[in-house]
């Protein structure tokens, strides 16, 4: 399967999804025009990976998300619920969200998207 | 459960009322049930999706609204930085012109006396550019720390060299033995040693500028409860007015010594020194009675490592 990677825009963040390393990492800032067609094929990459992915592997996904607006909320959530599913499935996943542990607003932030999670997730400090 | 969230408290409460509805209703064979189930799974779904997008946007909101007042601030203290250099360098600038061109109209003479002015106003204008940049770096965290671990007892000896230009001008400077300290042979403190005299000097060039021919200046170290040493530099001299203390650790603060009215300074000093000890994670500060002295004082973290380098 082939890795899928995004460069970040100003409204855009980083992505990088490497099957070879079982290592999804989104960075920067969320605030496209139309946030569901940039995330369409991040949806369509995570399932197709899901379904050939073996349970043996486990896979680490870091998220880093200064801003995140509406309508990208609401696509992160949907991928949210993706890795929540194949975890559920008996994948073995750990995801990491890493901000700024000083910032209320940040920490508030990330505890709202994994609040209804069961796969195994952490609120780290970002570094810079 | 849902959360209960006021704003959709219509939604909670006809989802709620929508269950009762399908529990009532559960024994009874109406084949369009397991539809009204979907429904009302798919209805509570959005409208927790809903809730949760609300609350983040709630929340990315506040945070915007920080940083908006944090910009704010920067823009208003550039305005502040610019004006007060202009204000600054103008000053200066502005005399020099005016000799420079009494000796062009050869209404002044280019004498010794008129030269030296000049002189000394051109000096103080690099110096205030040289201070300005130094400041800048600090605060952009432009400026490289060379962090060593020096050991507690040796941070006294750093101030005996400052005794010749004390006694220079009359003034009996004192450095007390650091208390606490003796004992502790190998507890240290993490300096960067240049920028560490920079603060020092600066500290003890103000206690000189401030305090009369005959007074006194003392060192003292102390190491505190809480693993910090506290070191104090206290004089006799004039002192600053209680509502002016707050103020004399920003940038431009200037107070024209009573004893030394000539002295130059650039306002810069204390905002340098300030920044280099914030760098040092220490805490810097002052206390003050008008008419009989001050006391500045500064902290450090003291480092309690066996393999630390002294």
């Amino acid at each position: 399967m082939k890795g899928f990677m995004i460069e970040s825009s100003k409204s855009t963040p980083e992505v990088t999804f490497d099957p070879d390393n079982h290592f999804i990492y989104i960075k920067g800032q969320s605030y496209p025009e139309n946030a569901y067609k940039f995330y369409e094929p991040l949806f369509q990459w995570v399932d197709h990976y899901f379904e050939e992915l073996k349970n043996e592997f486990n896979v680490t996904i870091n998220f880093e998300l200064s801003y995140i607006n509406t309508s990208s909320s609401k696509c992160l959530m949907m991928l949210l619920d993706k890795f929540e599913e194949a975890h559920c499935a008996g994948k073995s996943l750990t995801l990491n969200w890493y901000c700024d542990l000083e910032n209320e607003s940040e920490v508030e932030c990330a505890e709202e998207f994994l609040e209804d999670l069961t796969l195994p997730k952490y609120i780290l400090q970002r570094v810079d | 459960m849902m959360k209960h969230d006021s704003l959709f408290i219509q939604e909670i409460t006809f989802l709620e009322e929508a269950k009762c509805i399908l529990e009532d209703e559960n024994s009874s064979s109406n084949e369009l049930l397991p539809m009204y189930q979907e429904l009302l799974n798919n209805y509570e779904k959005l409208l927790k999706t809903s809730m949760k997008t609300t609350r983040i946007s709630d929340i990315q909101g506040k945070a915007l609204k920080t940083k908006e007042i944090e910009i704010r601030k920067v823009k208003e203290s550039r305005r502040r930085l610019i004006s007060d250099i202009s204000h600054e360098l103008g000053s200066p600038m502005i005399a020099i012109e005016r000799f420079m061109l009494g000796m062009i109209n050869q209404t002044i003479k280019p004498e010794h006396d008129c030269l030296t002015l000049i002189y000394e106003k051109v000096g103080f204008v690099n110096r205030l550019i040289e201070e300005l940049f130094d400041l800048a770096k600090l605060e952009e965290h432009g400026t490289t720390f060379r962090f060593e671990d020096v050991l507690i007892a040796e941070i006294r000896g750093l101030f005996r060299k400052f005794t010749i230009e004390c006694e220079l001008k009359q003034i009996c400077l004192t450095v007390s033995a650091f208390e606490n300290v003796c004992s502790m042979t190998n507890w240290f403190v993490s300096i960067d040693r240049f920028r560490f005299q920079q603060v020092i000097t600066n500290l003890i060039e103000n206690a000189l500028k401030y305090t009369p021919e005959g007074g006194a200046i003392e060192v003292r170290g102390t190491v505190t409860t809480a693993s910090t040493l506290l070191i104090e530099i206290e004089d006799n001299g004039v002192g600053i007015e209680a509502d002016a203390l707050p103020y004399i650790f920003e940038r431009f603060f200037k107070k024209e010594s009573p004893l030394n009215p000539k002295a130059s300074s650039t306002g810069l000093g204390l905002a340098i020194a300030k920044e280099i000890i914030t760098k040092h994670h220490g805490v810097i500060g002052a206390r003050s009675e008008l008419g009989k002295g001050s006391v500045f004082y500064f902290s450090l973290p003291i480092k309690k490592s066996a393999g630390a380098r002294s």
